[in-house]
């Protein structure tokens, strides 16, 4: 009987110990995309092409998206995470950041 | 005659005996979750409110470097932290380079933890400055 219940109790502890690593590894990734984003955002900012590969090598296996909104840019840096428990669905995260395009902000506005 | 010892008031079985350990250990692992999730709320406003000051900078420097004054710059600045919800605080210039400083607000039940660690406002802070290289 007792070596039952310590295989269940084993068992559970494992989820539980299995969850809290997934924890850290979401907030991982999340930090990764955000600075991702924040980067790019930057580089994009100042009309330069390597938002991209900048992306990429903060936050390796991203894929990048900007989008421009008149003279806002939004870099949205997106990642799948798979979690280091069996049965745990993989999850999207995304970082965003949202700049003004200052080089056109120039052109616009003649005296900027 | 002494009394029963410990044992035999059980029958002298553990039935129950992992279960509790298990249980324990369970909500201590569970109590540390929570604690990763509150730090883990703080460390990201933290990282987001130093983007939203970096890029807000960013977009105060290049406009004095356009030839804008400091209104002009600092409300850049401004537009840049909002978009990035971020609040700006404070923004100077100084020549051509731009200081200012941006809040950013964390989760409503962390405020009173982050007033306790000394942020007057239980708010995260964060400053950033920008401006052509030395």
């Amino acid at each position: 009987m007792v070596t039952v219940e310590a295989a269940f109790a084993t068992l559970s502890l494992g989820v539980v110990v299995a969850l809290l690593m997934s924890v850290f590894v979401l907030l991982a990734a999340q930090l990764r995309v955000n600075d991702a984003a924040r980067v790019a955002a930057r580089s994009a900012a100042l009309g330069g092409d390597d938002a991209e590969s900048l992306a990429s090598r903060a936050a390796p296996g991203s894929s990048i998206a900007i989008d421009r909104n008149g003279a806002v840019l939004v870099v949205e840096v997106t990642q799948t995470v798979a979690f280091p428990v069996p049965g745990l669905a993989p999850v999207v995260v995304t970082g965003r950041a949202h700049v003004l395009d200052e080089l056109s902000a120039l052109d616009l506005g003649g005296g900027w | 005659m002494t009394g029963p010892a410990l044992n035999d008031m059980n029958n002298g079985n553990d039935d129950g005996y992992a279960t509790v350990l298990a249980i324990a250990l369970s909500l201590l692992l569970l109590t540390l979750g929570g604690a990763v999730l509150a730090v883990g709320d703080v460390v990201l406003a933290r990282q987001q409110a130093g983007a939203a000051a970096d890029l807000a900078a960013l977009s105060a420097a290049s406009r004095l470097l356009a030839g804008a004054g400091a209104t002009e710059a600092c409300a850049s600045a401004n537009t840049v932290a909002a978009m990035s919800g971020a609040e700006l605080m404070g923004c100077t210039s100084d020549h051509e380079d731009v200081v200012l400083e941006v809040r950013r607000w964390p989760s409503e039940s962390l405020r009173p933890m982050l007033r306790a660690a000394g942020s007057p406002d239980g708010a995260v802070h964060a400053r950033a400055r920008a401006g052509p290289p030395p």
